[in-house]
């Protein structure tokens, strides 16, 4: 087979272009693996608005543990309050990308104690008395699990208010806890034994 | 007649047997057009290939601080990371020590802001990859310090209670991000000072030695190359 010039030329062009592409390929290949092992491990959050906050719920195994991979914009403010009172807030100028957990423990003393990280930091408190660590003991299951971004990816403005996490007790258990807590513990853990929401930032007018 | 007759004899010469001089330029053989099509299909990929690639590298620099995952690029120097906390105040760690002898050290008083304290407690630790735990615990007598290794290695310290009275404290695990320390040098882990009260319900950290935890890898002396 005879070539000419240009189908000398040509083949050259394909022969470095089929060397990079190759090169890149075994690069590309390298870089999806490096991330799909660390995704295993934190989820894949795919930021498709910038300017918007985003939540992924992350499994966890663990019916008292709840985890989700977000994402804050620049210059967001994220305040965050439960139903047991602020639980703080954080500021960036730039997006900030972390892993934020509530998980639920019993302590030595029979008292559940409640862990929350959020991008600001992290806290431990006790909730209660031992008589709420009774009465959802190994009953987690039972409670009625609301968790953002659990079936898919939630974007929401900076400043709407959206509910990270609410747990709700089944009427059964409501009843039992009425006869079981105080009065005052009544009025912070019937119906939602804990709620973790997002504040606005501007308040709507 | 004569004049329309055919003439094939005249009209077999006159036919086209090549490409007419105007057209030959932009004739355009199979073998060319399979080499242009293979030259703009690898070059294609290479494109779509480095878009991905930046892509996938804007997103691991995302991940990374989130996934705790222990780096080695330099197999001589010690390599640490301090794994994602699932618990208020959880201290852990994967680590790799290069080839050498090693200690793990604890110090329980006269720790600064910088310098290594006296040691209360150590233990030998070998050289490869571990998973270390560091617990503090509050008991009857005041308070137990443990640090485990691999399911296998233990340290543990014991302190009175006013080692740790409660008001606060500064510092703790280091290393949220993979990190890799010369071998000759001490690897500091985890590093805290206990506050004090200054009177009228007020309290501060010491800038000076005092009490507070502190723990570290260090080599034993003489054992290990310098790289």
């Amino acid at each position: 087979m005879k070539l000419r010039l240009p189908d000398v030329l040509l083949l050259l062009v394909a022969l470095v272009g089929g060397v990079l592409a190759w090169q890149t390929g075994r690069e590309r290949g390298r870089l999806g693996d490096k991330y799909e092992r660390m995704a295993r491990k934190t989820g894949d959050l795919v930021v498709t608005d910038r300017s918007r906050i985003h939540v992924r719920a992350l499994k966890t195994g663990d019916p008292m543990h709840f985890a989700w991979r977000v994402y804050l914009p620049a210059n967001c403010t994220l305040k965050a309050k439960t139903n047991l009172g602020d639980s703080g807030s954080s500021w960036s100028s730039e997006p900030q990308e972390f892993i934020a957990r509530v998980r639920f423990l019993e302590d030595e003393h029979g008292v559940l104690n409640l862990y929350t990280r959020l991008s600001g930091g992290s806290s431990r408190m006790g909730l209660g008395d031992p008589k709420l660590a009774e009465l959802v003991r190994g009953r987690w299951g039972k409670l009625l699990v609301e968790q953002m971004g659990a079936t898919e990816l939630f974007a929401v403005e900076p400043d709407q208010p959206a509910v990270l996490l609410k747990l709700t007790l089944p009427d059964d258990m409501q009843a039992e806890a009425r006869k079981a807590l105080y009065p005052n513990e009544q009025a912070r853990f019937i119906p939602a034994v804990f709620r973790l929401e997002f504040e606005p930032l501007v308040p709507k007018q | 007649m004569t004049d329309t007759s055919p003439q094939p004899a005249e009209v077999e010469t006159r036919e086209p047997v090549g490409p007419r001089p105007g057209r030959a330029r932009w004739q355009v053989g199979l073998q060319t057009l399979v080499l242009l099509m293979v030259a703009i299909a690898v070059w294609t990929a290479f494109f779509v290939n480095r878009r991905q690639i930046a892509a996938l590298e804007s997103r691991i620099a995302a991940t990374r601080p989130l996934a705790h995952e222990l780096g080695i690029e330099d197999v001589n120097k010690i390599a640490v990371v301090k794994l994602d906390e699932l618990w208020y105040d959880e201290n852990q760690w994967d680590i790799y020590l290069p080839e050498g002898k090693y200690r793990l050290c604890m110090a329980t008083r006269g720790i600064d802001q910088n310098r290594l304290g006296p040691v209360v407690k150590s233990a030998p630790i070998a050289a490869g990859k571990h998973h270390l735990a560091l617990e503090q615990q509050a008991i009857r007598s005041g308070w137990r310090i443990t640090a485990t290794w691999d399911g296998t290695g233990r340290l543990v310290a014991e302190e009175s209670k006013d080692w740790d009275p409660g008001h606060g404290s500064m510092g703790g695990g280091r290393h949220s991000l993979s990190t890799q320390l010369a071998a000759d040098q001490p690897a500091v882990l985890f590093r805290r000072i206990f506050s004090r009260s200054t009177g009228n319900n007020q309290f501060s950290t010491p800038s000076g030695p005092a009490e507070g935890l502190l723990l570290w890898i260090e080599p034993v002396a003489g054992s290990n190359k310098t790289p």
